[in-house]
């Protein structure tokens, strides 16, 4: 039907975006995203019959892609981690502070902080932090409690700074330098 | 020095090269999913009458007695023969040991036989009891042979005589280790001789613990009992073996610890509206053995109430003569009126700032 088709690629063109993000950020693979992303929507296409409505459309499309990230990464658990010489702090020369952080906190290093973080810290950085999806929305998608997610996210931001060797305003630091 | 928000550091990452998908791929995914629509509709009318043929043959199949008895016996599966008159029924369910899933038939690792079922007999039993079945009862359908629902009406076992099979409809399915095997690999991690051991075998993890939520496998949660009534959890894969995590508590976000480890007695809070300011105190018990290890390693208390937009944090407070009983102090001057739930959470970490208990509890500011 007609009608019913161009529902479904409205779906499409909505949320392709947002999905193609989320599995990036979630894997660091151009390939693999876009390998997820054609699962994720068929998984949509395939299901949408039985989408009874209790949440969100975006809430359950996101959740389907949640899934398929899950299971991706559950079958190559073994993810390629750059040597810890990639996290070992570089001095500015400058010593200033805020330049260091600018300098320092390039992307790289932040989508390889949250890599390691183990999946569940990920997809509440990811939905949360980066995608700015509210506590609400961002535990639906999760399916856990609002105050688990509001936890957690402390949490993963913590370990991601540890990572990345930041204090707690964000400033990279020699933390066992003798 | 720039005062960074809490996750103001993500904002290179936000604007990361890549973000932009590659318009070919966009084109070639909608086309395929235009093809498979395209497909779907076709279908659609034949798919009815394909259906019902299929499911008259399954039927034909299934309830023809001779086909399956040839089957069993070239397989060398034994007479399906009643041994022992007094088995014991488990209502828990809990002694499932392991189940091998096929779709329907299911053999005993312990024993290394294979028991023969009559496949027919089976799937009788099964559609006619698992709509009458709520989680963890039994019907007995004859003489020796209970039908059980565990975990949800997808799972049940069979119960013929003393030995357990499992019936899964939808096909979850894989082989699961031992009640013993979980509590070795346990025991590996705390070889105290003096710990007490049990294990409770979990279909749906999720409703266990809330760490457990992304867990793919049943799990086994195996407890140790200290003399002192302190409590070691380890939640191990049942397919796997692997330990997912270990814990003390199921209270939600526990990390670390041990029941009787760190215990909080009480939360003495007060929220002046007026002036958003929140302050109280958290009332903690401590065990010999925590005291013993603070004292040893050293020990700092915060507190952190974790409210929307940043969670606030007390400054570190070195806990120089642990007590049986303390008083946590804190207070947190909220910023606006929107910071109303959160939960309050109690962090203590030792002198390398490494956490060794945390604990925390719900809270709404009105």
């Amino acid at each position: 039907m007609e009608d019913g088709r161009d529902f479904h690629f409205d779906l499409y063109d909505r949320f392709f975006e947002d999905v193609y993000h989320y599995l990036l950020y979630f894997t660091n693979n151009q390939q693999e995203a876009e390998d997820l992303t054609q699962e994720t929507f068929i998984r949509v296409f395939k299901s949408y019959s039985n989408f009874q409505e209790h949440s969100k459309v975006k809430t359950w499309i996101f959740s389907i892609a949640k899934h398929v990230a899950i299971d991706h990464y559950r079958k190559n658990k073994w993810i390629s981690i750059l040597p810890d010489i990639s996290f070992l702090s570089r001095k500015s020369e400058i010593g200033n502070p805020e330049l260091e952080v600018e300098n320092l906190l390039d992307w790289e290093l932040l989508q390889e902080a949250l890599i390691k973080l183990k999946p569940h810290y990920r997809n509440v950085v990811i939905l949360r932090g980066l995608k700015e999806c509210s506590v609400k929305e961002t535990a639906e998608i999760l399916n856990c409690k609002e105050s688990k997610v509001k936890v957690d996210y402390h949490r993963a931001l913590k370990q991601l700074k540890d990572y990345l060797k930041l204090d707690e305003g964000g400033v990279r630091y020699e933390k066992y330098a003798k | 020095m720039k005062n960074m928000q809490n996750d103001d550091f993500l904002k290179p990452l936000k604007n990361r090269p890549g973000l932009k998908p590659r318009q070919e791929f966009k084109k070639e995914l909608a086309t395929k999913l235009e093809d498979m629509d395209k497909v779907r509709s076709r279908t659609r009318f034949i798919k009815g009458p394909v259906l019902l043929g299929v499911a008259i043959a399954l039927m034909f199949i299934l309830f023809s007695k001779d086909i399956w008895e040839q089957i069993l016996v070239e397989n060398g599966n034994r007479a399906n023969e009643p041994k022992q008159e007094n088995s014991t029924l488990n209502p828990s369910g809990q002694d499932i040991i392991m189940w091998n899933g096929q779709v329907y038939i299911f053999s005993k690792k312990i024993a290394g036989d294979e028991i023969g079922m009559k496949l027919g007999e089976i799937t009788k039993k099964v559609e006619e009891n698992k709509g009458n079945l709520k989680d963890g009862e039994a019907t007995l359908v004859d003489a020796g042979t209970m039908v059980y629902s565990v975990g949800n009406t997808k799972d049940i076992a069979v119960k013929k005589d003393d030995q357990w099979m499992m019936y899964q409809i939808y096909g979850m399915g894989g082989i699961y280790i031992t009640e013993e095997e979980a509590i070795v690999i346990s025991k590996k991690m705390s070889p105290d001789k003096e710990i007490s051991w049990e294990a409770h075998f979990y279909t749906d993890p999720a409703k266990v613990h809330d760490m457990l939520v992304d867990a793919p496998n049943p799990i086994w949660k195996v407890s140790g009992t200290y003399p002192l009534t302190n409590k070691v959890h380890y939640y191990i894969d049942a397919k796997t073996g692997d330990i997912i995590f270990s814990g003390e508590s199921e209270a939600e976000g526990f990390v670390g610890g041990n029941d009787g480890f760190v215990q909080i007695k009480q939360v003495n809070d007060q929220f002046d509206k007026a002036t958003n300011y929140y302050s109280g105190e958290i009332i903690i018990l401590l065990s010999e053995k925590a005291m013993t290890e603070f004292r040893k390693n050293g020990a700092s208390v915060k507190v952190i109430l974790s409210v929307e937009p940043d969670p606030l944090t007390t400054e570190p407070m070195v806990i120089p003569d642990p007590r049986d009983e303390m008083s946590i102090p804190f207070e947190f001057n909220l910023k606006s009126a929107e910071q109303k739930a959160g939960s309050l959470v109690l962090s203590i970490f030792d002198r390398n700032g490494v956490v060794i208990y945390e604990e925390l509890k719900g809270v709404i500011l009105e």
